[in-house]
């Protein structure tokens, strides 16, 4: 697939998205700060109630930066599951206009990936500017070029790694009849063990090894810890490798589930 | 209303018989939802690792809280869910057409034409998690807050319906209402929170007349702080005003309905 069109791909689906004004501001503002209120609310009873001045290593306002960027980035990387149309490619038997076009299904679907994730990236700068201005009372992030450049790395190779999944879990649909409960029980899981619900600094300390052997925290936290500086350029390092050995993993099994699926699949349609 | 209750009855009867056809989805379903059960219970259990109370409530009246919200949720997946879920399609589509012409209530019919099977067996799950969270409970509540409660959970059952409602219904105006049902769905975030830990104005909303709190948050703060004359009053004038708006909400809708040109 050329880069031209890959490009062209990530425009189109973006336009497409965008053209929904309403839609993109009722989810790009309000979603936000329903959000975010709810965590906030949440924090600051716990904050009210206790006496201890940190929790799990982050104080108030720390808990506060932590959801303004765990909320902009997990909508950056996670997206939104309805976006993902490989199922229904494969069910409707529109995999088959695909299987004839000159191009390669796997890259022609992660470029309409990207193009879904632009909205989130234009919610990323507009709301993260409001909430500069809105918690300015807050310790400013000390965001570095090396931290800036070390998280863009971690939010990309998060982006595949979630793409990479997804459509693991959707090439399910060559076999059984329904993969969107998969997809939703995936979400259930990446919300609570990747530190979107809670920071995984809290969890207790005996869930530590699953936690760093499950490919969930690469997805939010990782990011999340690298933007706020949390992390050495060692131990980022080390997450990277983890995670795109998670990349290259789940990318074999994509390749056999796709060359068994595709010789399974009839093209009929339900 | 005999008519509106056998008709109910076969809803149910296509609706199972066509859920078995399908037994591993079927199964699949249940599956998920115990898992969404699992991550809610998680997140609170993980929460009071760090403090003893949120808002007015201990872990133990956070179950009970938490297992109300879930019950009631399964409840709306089970009769409501669906049927919310099919209706823009309809509008879009013009099929609503087909139902506005039978000879029984357009909102009913459209509300609780498909019965989901499994999410039946999740409100049994959830039910058994609820009695097991207020055994769990230091003080047993009395019969008269239990009995209250069983109201409140009917109650908080029609709220939730109709406050989800109200997001879908726009749809008749709109060309697409993926903005409302994702603000809709965040919204629901704050009906997951006990409502004593928002304050001010956003309480006050939660309370009235964005009225989340009785998804699950006034039911259980009946069972655990005991019934009062004041709960139930402000419950009865939320749920009449929700019935209300709603109603006339769908009235003007159709009315705006053009068929498939809409």
């Amino acid at each position: 697939m050329s880069l031209r069109l890959f490009a062209m791909v990530i425009v189109g689906e973006a336009h497409k998205l965008l053209s929904y004004r309403a839609d993109f501001w009722i989810n790009a503002v309000l979603v936000f700060f329903v959000e975010f209120g709810v965590a906030y609310y949440v924090w600051s009873a716990v904050f009210d109630h206790t006496e201890a001045t940190t929790i799990g290593g982050f104080t108030r306002d720390g808990m506060i930066t932590y959801y303004v960027i765990a909320l902009l980035l997990g909508k950056l990387v996670l997206g939104h599951p309805r976006d993902f149309t490989i199922a229904s490619d494969i069910y409707e038997g529109g995999l088959t206009r695909y299987l004839i076009y000159p191009v390669s299904y796997f890259w022609f679907k992660y470029a309409e990936h990207l193009g879904v994730l632009i909205p989130a990236v234009v919610r990323l700068a507009l709301c993260g500017c409001v909430a500069m201005v809105v918690f300015a009372d807050t310790p400013k992030l000390e965001v570095t070029p090396i931290h800036l450049a070390e998280g863009v790395v971690s939010l990309a190779v998060a982006t595949l790694l979630h793409f990479l999944i997804l459509f693991v879990l959707e090439s399910v649909a060559f076999w059984a009849d329904n993969t969107w409960t998969l997809i939703v029980s995936f979400n259930f899981s990446a919300s609570l063990l990747g530190g979107l619900l809670l920071p995984l600094e809290l969890f207790p300390a005996r869930l530590e090894p699953l936690l760093d052997a499950l490919p969930f925290r690469h997805l939010v936290h990782a990011p999340i810890t690298v933007v706020l500086g949390q992390t050495t350029t060692a131990a980022w390092a080390y997450d990277l490798a983890s995670a795109l050995g998670w990349c290259a993993g789940l990318a074999i099994l994509a390749r056999v589930m796709w060359r068994r699926g595709t010789h399974r699949y009839t093209g009929v349609g339900i | 209303m005999r008519r509106y209750l056998v008709l109910y009855l076969y809803f149910l009867r296509f609706s199972f018989s066509r859920a078995m056809q399908f037994r591993f989805d079927f199964f699949f379903k249940v599956a998920m939802d115990v898992l969404y059960y699992a991550t809610n219970m998680a997140f609170f259990t993980i929460l009071f690792d760090h403090t003893s109370m949120l808002g007015r409530w201990n872990l133990d009246e956070v179950y009970v809280f938490v297992c109300t919200f879930l019950f009631i949720d399964a409840v709306h997946m089970a009769v409501f869910a669906n049927n919310l879920e099919a209706l823009p399609g309809f509008v879009r589509r013009g099929d609503l057409d087909y139902y506005l012409v039978r000879p029984v209530s357009s909102l009913f019919f459209l509300s609780v034409r498909d019965f989901a099977a499994n999410s039946f067996l999740n409100a049994l799950i959830a039910s058994g998690l609820l009695v097991w969270s207020i055994l769990h409970l230091d003080q047993a509540p009395s019969p008269s807050a239990l009995a209250w409660f069983v109201v409140m959970l009917f109650a908080g059952s029609l709220v939730c319906f109709l406050v989800r409602l109200a997001f879908v219904i726009p749809v008749f105006w709109l060309q697409s209402n993926r903005g409302l049902s994702e603000l809709s769905f965040a919204l629901d975030h704050l009906s997951e929170r006990p409502h004593h830990v928002y304050t001010g104005a956003v309480r006050m909303l939660l309370v009235t007349v964005l009225p989340l709190a009785f998804f699950s948050s006034m039911p259980a703060a009946v069972v655990l702080d005991g019934p009062s004359a004041s709960v139930l009053g402000h419950t009865a004038l939320v749920v009449l005003g929700t019935v209300v708006f709603v109603g006339w909400f769908w009235r003007r809708a159709v009315r705006a309905y053009g068929s498939a040109s809409s």
